[in-house]
């Protein structure tokens, strides 16, 4: 049986074990700029079509850091790295690439699988309509916004990087991500942002929109 | 949607702004047009998606893992409104009554589809969230046998691998099952109803030698005034190397070290923080602040 103190709490065997994997995942160096290529370890194939990309893998890789941070409140420093090393790379290109280059509307709109037709687009629009998933980015209302936080839609890019930003925080007290960093960083579509003006930006916009912010033009989700 | 509402009231709670009453007009339209959320039932349609522009309402209908996100994501900020689409959700895969262990997933050939696996793994998590045992145990049953937990005995890496014969562990998969290992009630909803933000101020752990060593706990107890430490048997190479870490936030003219359960002087003071020498393996660590 592990050693330890009766009456409080710890992590289990394999949440440490799975500790270990993930460090040494997000300390993998690797770039996610437009001239680099995410790792193939982060995962860019499941959830297609709407989540086959890799920051899905580092926010769904997040949510479990705080939980087992809060097993150890008094040791935080590696949640702290890994959660740093995602919110690193969720300013890179590879991040946002579904909004950066699914530009218009989406050209195999009838050829995509029977399943997607059956569960994810009403029968009326088959063939005539983008799957959730493809962002449509340029297409009406809002047309072509290359800044992935700044844009009237994509608000599961900047509400997640929000979730990942105040993870981390919340994990390390660390205020780091407060000071102005460059998103996208590719020539003029480089866009400046912290943590808090994320945040203000995404309260203006739900206050304007009672309905909701879209996600992927033109869709609204309650998810 | 409900993600970037968690988002806001993350920032809220660790910046003391206040952005969630945005969020909180946008639920209550959520739950009223997209949600069918009425006197603490779901009395009606459940919206996957709405598109302003045609419009129309895409409902949920059989693909309840839909209804599942929407769960995970707003339960912290409305753990009761969570609930109601949790037991609703429930209802509707059946998951108390058959054999089903998962949504859109009545048959075992299906469960061979990973995406299906991300399905059951978050309302594993959810059960386990909301103390829902029974179905916890049957998901959890169904996990240990599928979803391929597998020990690195080089590294101590643990990883599951779904019985996909990849060179990497499927990242959303494990995230997914990772949640579920650390999950414990109530625990996720506390980020925001019960955030501890005392730990900023308590004696905290830091220079540990990770991956080498790891912690399995490391807590300070307020009422009695002690620190609990407790290393990990370590990376499997490693047993029996020296090693050390240091504790920050104390007075280490104050403190006396109880390791192993055996009074210890195997520490020195160091630029106001303490540091504990041991060797690479399971101990523990009582830290009195007399």
């Amino acid at each position: 049986m592990a050693a330890m103190v009766r009456g409080y709490p710890a992590t289990s065997d394999r949440s440490r074990g799975w500790l270990r994997y993930l460090y040494r995942k997000a300390t993998t160096p690797d770039n996610w700029d437009k001239d680099g290529q995410p790792h193939p370890h982060w995962d860019d194939v499941s959830g297609e079509p709407m989540t086959s990309f890799p920051r899905f893998d580092l926010v769904r890789s997040s949510y479990a850091i705080p939980l087992m941070a809060d097993r150890t409140p008094a040791w935080r420093e590696v949640y702290g790295r890994i959660l740093d090393e995602f919110a690193m790379r969720y300013t890179g290109y590879w991040a946002a690439v579904d909004w950066l280059d699914q530009i218009g509307d989406d050209p195999r709109r009838e050829q995509y699988p029977e399943a997607w037709y059956q569960v994810l687009i009403p029968p009326y629009l088959r063939g005539k309509y983008d799957v959730p998933g493809w962002t449509a980015n340029g297409v009406e209302p809002w047309g072509l916004q290359m800044d992935p936080i700044g844009a009237d839609g994509n608000v599961f890019f900047k509400g997640d990087f929000l979730i990942v930003l105040g993870l981390f925080l919340y994990v390390t007290g660390d205020e780091k991500w407060n000071r102005p960093f460059d998103i996208v960083r590719n020539g003029a579509d480089t866009f400046s942002w912290t943590h808090t003006s994320i945040a203000e930006h995404l309260f203006s916009q739900m206050s304007k929109r009672p309905e909701g912010i879209h996600c992927g033009n033109t869709k609204i989700w309650p998810l | 949607m409900n993600r970037a509402g968690l988002g806001l009231g993350l920032h809220d709670v660790l910046y003391g702004s206040d952005f969630r009453p945005a969020f909180d007009a946008l639920w209550d339209y959520a739950k009223r047009n997209y949600l069918s959320i009425q006197d603490g039932k779901v009395n009606g349609s459940v919206t996957m998606y709405y598109d302003p522009l045609i419009p129309c309402h895409h409902p949920v209908d059989g693909s309840s893992f839909f209804q599942f996100g929407t769960v995970h994501g707003v339960l912290p900020m409305y753990p009761d409104d969570a609930r109601v689409l949790y037991d609703d959700a429930i209802d509707k895969t059946n998951l108390r009554e058959s054999a089903s262990i998962g949504p859109d997933d009545a048959d075992s050939e299906k469960d061979a589809d990973p995406m299906a696996a991300m399905g059951r793994l978050l309302i594993q998590f959810l059960a386990r969230e909301f103390g829902d045992e029974a179905v916890y145990a049957k998901l959890k049953n169904h996990s240990e046998g599928h979803d391929e937990p597998s020990w690195d005995t080089e590294t101590g890496e643990f990883t599951w691998r779904f019985g996909l014969d990849e060179p990497h562990p499927r990242g959303q998969l494990n995230a997914s099952a990772a949640l579920v290992e650390a999950a414990e009630p109530g625990a996720y909803a506390n980020l925001i109803q019960w955030p501890n933000l005392r730990k900023f101020l308590e004696p905290t752990v830091h220079g540990v030698d990770f991956p080498k060593v790891c912690l399995s706990q490391a807590i300070y107890d307020a009422e009695r005034r002690l620190l609990v430490v407790t290393t990990d048997a370590g990376a499997p190479k490693a047993a029996g190397e020296p090693t050390t870490f240091r504790i920050t936030n104390v007075d280490p003219d104050r403190c006396t070290i109880v390791a192993d359960g055996v009074a210890s002087d195997d520490w020195r003071a160091v630029e106001g923080d303490i540091e504990v020498s041991t060797t690479v393996g399971e101990h523990t660590f009582v830290v009195r602040m007399n």
